[in-house]
C-alpha cells in the first residue's frame, strides 16, 4: 500500500466507493489512532474521536480535493476531532506583547515549575490547550504534542520555518500561562 | 558577545532548550542561568513543559479497537 493507494481509495470513496473506503480505514487507522491519542486525555476520548474521523472522512470525501494527500488530509478531520474534546475559548493573542509579560503570566519570578508540573497531567494539559486561540492550538499540536519539525509545519502552514519557530515560543509561553487557570476558574 | 539580559535569555530559551544556539550565545545564555535564580527556575519549567507535551501516551490500535470502528463505520450510511 502506498501513499497514491490511498488518494485513490479516498477519490473512489467520494463516489461511495465503500469497498475502497474500507481499504483506506485500514490502511491509515493506525496513525489516525496515534494522532488523536497524543491530543486526547484519556482512550475513551481518542477512540470516539477516531471513530468520528472517519465518519466524517467517508460523508466528507468529495471534499478532498487532491492538493494535499488524503494522509494529511485525514489528519487535519483528526486534529479538529480530537480537539473537541477540549473545551474551547475564543480570543486571538495579540502577537506583538513582550515575551517578558508572556512570561511573567507563565509564572517568570514567581513559581513556574508548579506550573510546568500541572502539564504533566494530560487532562489538565489539553484543557490549558483549549483555552489558547486556534493559531497557538495549531502550532503547539503539531510541533510539540505530534513532535514534528519546524520545517515540516512550515510547509503544511504555508509559513517560514523561523516564522514557526517564534509562534510556538509566544503560544509555550501563553500555555504555561493558561495552566495556572485550568480548574481554578 | 555582551552579557545577556534577562528578557533575551527568554528570547532565546526555545533555542536553548532544544540544542540549537550558536556556540557564543549559548556561553552567554549558560553563563547567564549559572547566576540567574529567575531565568535558570523558568528554564527548567519550561523545558519541563516541552518534555510532557511531546512525551505523549504510548499509541498502538489494537484489534479490538480496530474492530469497533469497523462495527460504528458500518451503521453510517
Amino acid at each position: 500500500m502506498t501513499r497514491a493507494d490511498e488518494d485513490a481509495w479516498l477519490a473512489q470513496a467520494a463516489n461511495g466507493d465503500r469497498d475502497a473506503f474500507d481499504a483506506f480505514v485500514r490502511s491509515t487507522a493506525g496513525s489516525a489512532w496515534t494522532v488523536v491519542r497524543k491530543l486526547t486525555a484519556d482512550e475513551a476520548s481518542a477512540e470516539d474521536a477516531l471513530q468520528e474521523t472517519y465518519i466524517a472522512a467517508w460523508r466528507g470525501a468529495a471534499g478532498y480535493r487532491g492538493a494535499s494527500s488524503a494522509r494529511s488530509w485525514l489528519y487535519g478531520l483528526a486534529r479538529r476531532q480530537a480537539a473537541r474534546t477540549w473545551r474551547r475559548r475564543a480570543g486571538e493573542p495579540i502577537d506583538t506583547e513582550p515575551l517578558t509579560v508572556l512570561a511573567e503570566r507563565a509564572g517568570w519570578g514567581q513559581d513556574p515549575e508548579a506550573l510546568a508540573a500541572r502539564a504533566e497531567d494530560r487532562t489538565v494539559l489539553l484543557g490549558a490547550l483549549a483555552q489558547l486561540s486556534a493559531k497557538d492550538q495549531e502550532v503547539l499540536t503539531r510541533c510539540d504534542l505530534e513532535g514534528r519539525s519546524a520545517a515540516e509545519v512550515a510547509s503544511e502552514l504555508n509559513m517560514k520555518p523561523g516564522a514557526v519557530r517564534v509562534r510556538l515560543h509566544r503560544a509555550r509561553l501563553r500555555l504555561m500561562g493558561a495552566l495556572g487557570e485550568v480548574g481554578h476558574a | 558577545m555582551h552579557d545577556l539580559t534577562c528578557a533575551e535569555v527568554l528570547e532565546h530559551l526555545d533555542a536553548f532548550i532544544e540544542q540549537t544556539l550558536d556556540a557564543a550565545v549559548l556561553t552567554a545564555a549558560e553563563a547567564h542561568l549559572a547566576t540567574c535564580d529567575r531565568c535558570r527556575s523558568f528554564g527548567a519549567a519550561y523545558g519541563r513543559l516541552v518534555d510532557a507535551m511531546r512525551v505523549g501516551p504510548a499509541a498502538a490500535l489494537d484489534e479490538a479497537r480496530m474492530q469497533r470502528l469497523q462495527r460504528r463505520l458500518a451503521e453510517v450510511e
